[in-house]
């Protein structure tokens, strides 16, 4: 193998490649529930564990990764859409209640039995791509390509429901959810749709993620994490796909940034308390200058724009 | 009368100990305009509320051509036909004025999740479609040149104009107007309800309307219902109404 870990630093330049890949999925997933359709799902952490362990328990049985990841999208999307069952039914702050429980509920799960998946001890995770002995760079790249597949079809996926009669939909309810209803709307069946939809990106997340960690453990799971991609969609810009991957990018380079800081700088401070602050002070001022964010909303996009850009031009 | 449209039978809402709405039993006729008129907190919108599915009555029955609406939720209301408007506007703020239209198609294909991926092209022709017919409602309204607006930037009376225009493009039977002339200027306010007329003759709608502008709503109403502490006391033609003694009780009394 050429190159060891920490000597190489380019090695922490494709590491933060990857991350920043990993969140813009969960960037993408929570845009779409909170961003475009107004639910405030604080529990985000949750649908990402249960990508993860799927996953991993999954590959250690031998499963090939490519149905891996299937599984873990789908386990994800059906645990979103048994939760969301009766947290829907309730008004936003307490969903936002509930969906941290249920974070938290499900991490004291997988730690204390063990038998599931090594409780406290973590789990290693195999492979996908054991079976070739590549150089650890050749290895991060082909991570990397893997990421960003599966991000580039979530941001498809993203864009092509936004930008449609659905998507326009999405976003009357977040404004007024009872005047949708009186214009027809399900609104349930719509929000139910949305949060196993962004589950199940989230479950496809933390199946990759834990594929690049090798490892996973509940402690890798706290809530922080939730917290931390719902700073990429205040910072990017909430119901701007784009905006969000933004987000997420920032966050995540001064996140691995700091580890880079750690490792090869003296400074008077620990870089990572450093980090926590500047994010807070980045939110602050966005908040106070740039509550939309970064990004300003997006429009929706169909051919009903194309009618409208017409109509001004013939009267 | 002639037919009925809808029909409420010992309607009852109480909040607590008050109740809103108590024993209200009244009949909407088909292609009319019909009027409900009353003192501030008589249970008119309380009324509308419990009609449209807002809330679930304590006690009676709410019936629209002839069939029970009255365990329904306000989307499958909507279904059949029966659309209201809200006293302040409840409009898609951050969204366009075209786009506030466009939400209350009836039947639009790409409101369906798989749809959207599934049947592109079948949605899009319809979106196209459906914008025009956006189009023409706010030109009607005199809105169209506020389309791409974001609906918290109009002025008041435009608000009211686009929530009218949105319940229009839900293509209904009824229309449920729960003060459509409040906070609007005199002329507009005339404006709205010569349109209501042009649209009941045109479209051959129903309207029910709350109205606090008697002087305009007597013009133009074929039936009045006055109600008074959750009570309907007074009922009949304009000109009747004027003249019957507990409708002016009612009102100069505690005026």
């Amino acid at each position: 193998m050429k190159g060891s870990n920490l000597s190489d630093p380019l090695i922490y330049v494709l590491d933060m490649v990857v991350f920043v890949g990993i969140f813009s999925i969960l960037a993408i997933s929570l845009n779409l529930e909170y961003g475009f359709t107004g639910l405030a799902n604080f529990g985000k952490v949750a649908f990402f564990m249960v990508g993860a362990y799927t996953s991993s328990i999954a590959a250690n049985m031998g499963v090939p990764y490519f149905v891996c990841i299937v599984l873990a999208t789908t386990l994800a999307g059906f645990v979103g859409l048994l939760v969301s069952l009766p947290a829907l039914k309730l008004r936003a702050d307490y969903l936002a209640i509930v969906t941290l429980a249920f974070g938290e509920i499900l991490r004291f799960i997988f730690k204390n039995e063990s038998w599931i998946a090594g409780g406290v001890r973590g789990t290693t995770v195999p492979s996908a791509f054991l079976f070739v002995n590549l150089p650890i760079r050749t290895m991060m790249t082909v991570q990397i390509i893997l990421v960003y597949s599966v991000l580039l079809v979530c941001y498809i996926v993203a864009q092509m429901l936004v930008n449609s009669p659905y998507g326009r939909v999405m976003r009357s309810i977040r404004e007024d959810e009872l005047a949708a209803q009186v214009l027809g709307k399900d609104v349930f069946k719509y929000k139910a749709q949305t949060f196993t939809v962004g589950s199940a990106m989230a479950g496809a997340a933390g199946s990759l993620f834990a594929q690049y960690m090798r490892f996973i453990d509940p402690y890798t799971f706290e809530p922080f994490l939730t917290f931390t991609v719902w700073m990429m969609i205040i910072l990017g810009g909430p119901a701007n796909n784009l905006g969000v991957i933004v987000g997420a990018f920032i966050v995540q380079v001064l996140e691995r940034g700091a580890r880079i800081a750690k490792d090869y700088l003296l400074l008077p401070i620990d870089p990572h308390n450093l980090r926590v602050m500047l994010i807070g002070i980045l939110i602050i001022l966005i908040l106070l200058y740039r509550p939309q964010g970064m990004f300003k909303e997006s429009k929706v996009k169909t051919p009903a724009l194309e009618v409208a850009k017409k109509w001004k031009k013939s009267s | 009368m002639e037919e009925i449209l809808l029909e409420t039978r010992n309607l009852t809402k109480s909040f607590g100990g008050l109740k809103a709405v108590n024993n209200v039993t009244l009949t909407v006729g088909k292609n009319s305009i019909t009027g409900l008129i009353g003192p501030n907190g008589s249970g008119k919108t309380t009324l509308f509320n419990t009609i449209t599915g807002v809330y679930s009555p304590d006690h009676g029955e709410v019936y629209f051509e002839g069939k029970r609406i009255d365990k329904l939720s306000p989307h499958q209301i909507y279904a059949k036909g029966l659309v209201r408007t809200f006293q302040t506007p409840r409009l898609f703020q951050k969204l366009t004025v075209l786009d506030n239209m466009m939400v209350a198609s009836r039947n639009h294909v790409g409101d369906s999740f798989l749809n959207v991926f599934l049947k592109r092209r079948s949605w899009g022709e319809q979106e196209a479609k459906l914008a025009e017919r956006a189009l023409e409602i706010l030109e009607l309204l005199e809105l169209d040149d506020r389309k791409d607006t974001p609906a918290s930037e109009l002025s008041g009376g435009q608000m009211k104009l686009l929530e009218l225009g949105r319940a229009l493009m839900t293509e209904p039977k009824m229309m449920l107007l729960d003060e459509p002339a409040a906070g609007v200027n005199p002329t507009l306010a005339r404006r709205i309800f010569e349109k209501i007329r042009q649209l009941r003759d045109e479209l051959s709608l129903t309207f029910f309307t709350i109205e606090h502008r008697i002087e305009i709503l007597l013009e133009h109403a074929d039936w009045i219902y006055v109600m008074h502490n959750g009570s309907i006391v007074a009922e009949g033609t304009p000109d009747e109404v004027v003249n019957n003694k507990v409708v002016v009780d009612v009102y100069l009394g505690e005026a």
